[in-house]
Parts: structure tokens; sequence; C-alpha cells
């Protein structure tokens, strides 16, 4: 007997309109809410800025991760754990379409609220980062350095104060 | 969606989440990158804790960070030098910033002595606007956890008013109080009032540091049974002793350590003769005294180190003591007993770990035996070369000191299990010396450890 799922839909920036199962959409933080009341709306809801290639991988990881423990409650007083290991699925998964695919795929997660996702996405960028002087970090996700040379050394006399 | 992504567009909430998971360093050359990336290293997570330093070195890295995260920061220690009005006035500054912060969960102020110069000695404007900002700072706080003022004897004078402040507002939330003090003068001083109920309310207390003329079993009784309150250390400073000092009994600290089992007790005498004195009076055999120690109180009491040996076995973990030599030579002592008071404290307080005697005689043997008992659980052991005692076979000729050789020094190692070595004269504080030395240079430093957020 087939068990009837229940599914929200979605419509993306290319019109493109994707029906995705509510127990996958549960990762959708604060927007489970929204989507259970659209549920027996024929009509989808728009995301203008999220494209249909990056849904489509966030329904991948979505998916994956369907039976992951629900992270625990935000503290902002404290300092996340970067002890904790990105796996190599989630990184493959993270890296293999370059950057671009990344930053759309960090900002369409943090759209939709998507706690898990968010976290693995920005200690990805983290690693990228890591060891980096700021010339290289600007080389490599693209940052115009905005700073006249008169700031520019006041930022580097600050960090010779940042440093404990 | 564009081909090459622009990472600084990316919204605040995220560039912090990644900086989140740098280290410091590569957090800085990150924030380094852009205008937007920068204004995120200031967020308050990563400033959860500031060391502020007033000295002329440190001036600019002070102003900046003040300006930039004093208002936001949870936990602020501010060191500055009490002697130097600059300072002083740099201190006051930091002070009026912290006076908008909300967040703050530990404040610690540590003057580098009990006695602030003012730079304005004509009249209290200094004394009363740092006054004003702690009273600012307590109220606004309501999250501290750690309040402590160094020794700053003129600010301490105001302990009730701070106490009833620190009660109104923290008092479920604060667990470390140090109102503790060094008095200039330890044989002449008012003792304020402060009375024990102004204790009772704070429930979460675990460290506390107070002074000897505050100690009662009415204080004591805040921390038995029945209360909340488990406190885990207390720190006692002697100085004078009143004639009138009410004993506290051993009924009351049997009491407190049923409600509070872990509890640890130190007691500090600072130019305290009196307390030297009185030493058998303040201890109790249920008083779980774990660290003790006594500065330049010209005096030493063996009949109380004979009584940790028998009371505080289990518990005495430190003994530090410091005096001035006596015109270039170490002070004697007398025992009373066949075996040296200290050898016997090594032999019983099994737990004893850091051993410190200077300006105090001691015999070679008696250092031999003491490192020989304790071994390498012994972690800390210092004795001053000048202050070795040898003594000649017939033991009729007066005794040697600084005479120790290399194998009396491997043979102490060896006990030990660490390389020892008796101290130098240049290793150890002038006050050692000279009488005219400023001997608070030689402890502040040790005492203040005690007022550290644990």
């Amino acid at each position: 007997m087939n068990k009837i799922v229940p599914q929200i839909k979605l419509e993306t920036y290319e019109k493109e309109v994707f029906e995705i199962d509510l127990d996958i959409a549960k990762k959708f933080g604060k927007l489970v809410p929204v989507l259970q009341e659209l549920l027996n709306d024929d009509k989808p809801l728009t995301i203008k800025t999220i494209n249909s290639g990056t849904l489509k991988k966030i329904i991948t990881w979505c998916t994956y991760h369907k039976d992951d423990p629900l992270p625990p409650e935000d503290d902002d007083n404290k300092m996340k754990h970067s002890t904790e290991e990105v796996s190599s699925w989630d990184d493959k998964f993270l890296q293999e379409d370059g950057q671009a695919a990344l930053f759309d795929l960090i900002s369409a997660a943090h759209t939709l609220d998507i706690d898990g996702l968010l976290d693995v996405a920005c200690k990805v960028v983290a690693t990228m980062i890591k060891g980096k002087a700021p010339e290289e970090i600007r080389k490599v996700f693209n940052i115009k350095n905005d700073f006249t040379q008169q700031e520019e050394d006041q930022v580097r006399k600050e960090n010779d104060w940042c440093e404990d | 969606m564009a081909a090459r992504p622009n990472w600084s567009s990316l919204p605040s909430v995220l560039i912090v989440d990644i900086l989140s998971y740098l280290s410091h360093k590569d957090r800085l050359n990150a924030s380094s990158s852009c205008k937007r990336w920068r204004n995120c290293l200031f967020h308050p997570l990563f400033w959860q804790k500031i060391n502020f330093r007033t000295s002329y070195s440190d001036r600019q890295r002070t102003k900046f960070l003040t300006d930039r995260c004093g208002r936001f920061v949870r936990q602020v220690v501010i060191n500055f030098d009490s002697h130097n009005h600059k300072e002083v006035r740099e201190c006051s500054q930091i002070l009026d910033v912290l006076c908008g912060n909300k967040n703050l969960t530990s404040f610690s102020l540590l003057p580098s002595s009990c006695h602030i110069e003012w730079p304005d000695t004509q009249s209290t404007y200094f004394i009363d606007r740092f006054l004003d900002c702690i009273e600012s700072i307590i109220k606004n706080s309501k999250k501290l956890k750690h309040f402590s003022l160094g020794f700053a004897e003129e600010l301490l004078e105001h302990s009730s008013i701070i106490l009833d402040l620190l009660g109104r507002n923290c008092s479920r939330m604060l667990e470390s109080l140090h109102i503790a003090s060094i008095k200039e003068d330890s044989e002449n001083y008012g003792i304020i009032d402060l009375s024990a109920s102004q204790f009772l309310t704070f429930t979460a207390l675990r460290h506390l540091s107070v002074d000897y003329d505050h100690m009662s079993n009415e204080l004591l009784s805040a921390f038995s049974s029945g209360c909340k309150n488990r406190l885990e250390t207390l720190v006692v400073n002697v100085h004078g002793i009143d004639s009138e000092h009410e004993k506290v009994t051993n009924y009351s600290w049997v009491a407190v350590r049923k409600n509070c089992p872990k509890l640890e007790v130190t007691v500090n005498l600072i130019h305290s003769y009196d307390g030297v004195q009185g030493l058998l009076d303040i201890l109790q055999p249920a008083l779980p005294l774990t660290c003790f120690r006594q500065m330049f109180c010209t005096d030493l009491n063996p009949s109380a180190i004979n009584y940790f040996s028998s009371h505080y076995k289990d518990t005495l973990r430190s003994i530090y003591i410091i005096d001035g030599l006596n015109d270039g030579f170490p002070i004697p002592y007398f025992s009373h007993m066949e075996e040296d008071t200290f050898v016997m404290l090594a032999w019983r307080c099994t737990k004893l770990e850091e051993f410190t005697l200077l300006g105090y005689e001691i015999l070679d043997d008696d250092i031999m035996a003491i490192a020989r008992l304790r071994g390498e659980q012994l972690k800390k052991f210092d004795i001053p070369l000048s202050c070795i005692a040898t003594l000649d076979e017939d033991e009729e000729t007066p005794a040697r000191y600084a005479y120790v050789d290399d194998d009396f020094v491997l043979s102490v190692s060896n006990s030990l299990k660490w390389p020892w070595c008796p101290k130098e004269d240049s290793e150890l504080p002038l006050a050692v010396f000279d009488a005219q030395a400023d001997a608070e240079l030689a402890y502040i430093e040790i005492l203040l450890s005690d007022q550290q957020q644990k």
C-alpha cells in the first residue's frame, strides 16, 4: 500500500518548481512552520534568491543527513567547536562544484535556515582560509581590498594590539 | 549568481560563523582582507576576555581595545601601576567605558600595590570616580560571577557598600568574591564594619577571600548546613588581631565542612606578628588548611607548625614562608623537639607539594630529609643557598652557611627526581636582604594569584 508522503513545493529563481518530502524539509529550521501551513496549498513558495542547481544540492544534502540528530540549540555566548571534523562525504559534496557553488549553497542554507549544512559549509570555508595571508585570502575569495593605504597600516597596527 | 562570487558580500552572521572556526591568528588575517570582514572581527563572540594593561608600551593597545570592545567584553582584568599617576588616570578611563557594559561576567581590578597614588592629592575626585564607576559596573552587570579589587586598601574601605550592591544586583550569580586586603600599616588600621548577614545573600558563592578581621562564627554559618552555598576556596588574610576578636570555634568549621566537603582554606599572615603569636587561636582541627603563607612577620611559630603536622596531614599542600635576614644571617628558630619542625611536617603531611622557606636557617640534613620524605611529589622546594646551615661533625663549632657542594645538590635532586638547586641571592626578592626595600613587591603577585578566576 502506498503511503502518501506530504510534500511541499518550492519555486526557484528559474521558476522551476520542486516537490520536497516534508520529512526532508524538516531540516529547514525556522521555515518549517511556514512550510507546514502551505502544505495543502497548490501554489509553490517562491524563493527567488535560490537557483535550481543549488536547491537540487540542498535536497541531496538534506536527504543524506535526514536521520542526523538535531543540532543543539545555538548558544551565542559560546565559541563554535572546531574540533569536530567535516565528514569526507560532506567535504567532497561541498567542494566538488567549485567555489561559486559553495557560495550559493551557503547563502541558500542561510535563507532556508539549515543549521547543519551551514555549520559544515562554514567549516569548509574556514579550512580554505587557514594559514593564508590577507592578500592570498583576497585572491582565493575574490575579495576587493577596500582599505586605503592609511587604513591598511592601521589594520596592521590593530592586529598587533589584538595579539595577546 | 556570478561565476566568481564576492565573498565580502556574505551576510555578516555568516562571516562571523566562518571566523568562529578560525584560530585567533587566522581570524586576524581573514579580517584584514576587507572592511566588511574587518567589522565582523569585533563581534562580542571573539572578545570574551580582555586583559587591559596600562603600562606605557601598552597604552595604544589599551585605548584601542577599550574603545572597540569595552562596552561588550565579558571578562575584564585591569593591571595597573598604582604608584603611577598616568596609569591611575588611564585605569579610570577604562572604568568609565566599562560603566556602560551590560555583559560583564568577570571584573578584576589589579593594582600593583595596596596603595593607590591618586593623581589629585588635594581632592577626592579620583577615588570618588573609581568608586562611582565600580558602583555603575555592579548595577549594570546582572551576570557578574567574579569580582575582585586586588588589594586596593582605599577601595576596600567601601566593602560594605560594594557588598550590598553586589547582593542587590547579582546575589544569585556571584561565584567568586575577593575583598581580602593588604594593609599599608598592619599594626594600625581601622576595621571596617561588615556583617555576616551581608554574605548570606550570595547563594552561588564558591570562592571567597576576606580579612581575618571579618571571620566569625556567624560568617561561617552562611556556609554551613542548610545553606545553598558550596564554598570551595576560602582565603583568609591576617593582619593585626583585635583583642576582642571572637574565636572561630571548631564546631563552626565542622558545620562548614559538612556542607562544603570540597572546601580548601588558605591562611595568609601578612606583616602579622600578632598572627604568628596567635596562630593557634586562629587554627582549629576541622579547618581544612590547604595552603599556609606568612609574609614578613619577623617570627616563626614552631608550635603552630607542629600543629599543622598533627591536624592537617590530609589537607596541607603548600607552605610559603618569607622573612628578611637578620643582619645578613638567616633567622634561627627553635624546634622544641628532637626532629626539626619542618621535617616532621614533611613526614606527616603526605599531600605536601610546595615548600618555600626564605630567610630562616635550615640544616642541610633537614633539607635532605624533606626531599627524601616527599620525593617527586614535592614540586616546588625553594630554599636560599645562604640560609642552608652545615654543622661540623663534632657539632661544637658554629654552623657554616652556604656551604653545600654539588654532591649534596645531586642527592637532593635524586630524591626529588627533578633537578633541584638552592636559590641564589640574585633570585630572591630584595626585601629578604634589605629591610628598607618594599616588601610588598615580594609577595603581592603570590597573593593576587588567590584572586584569579577559577
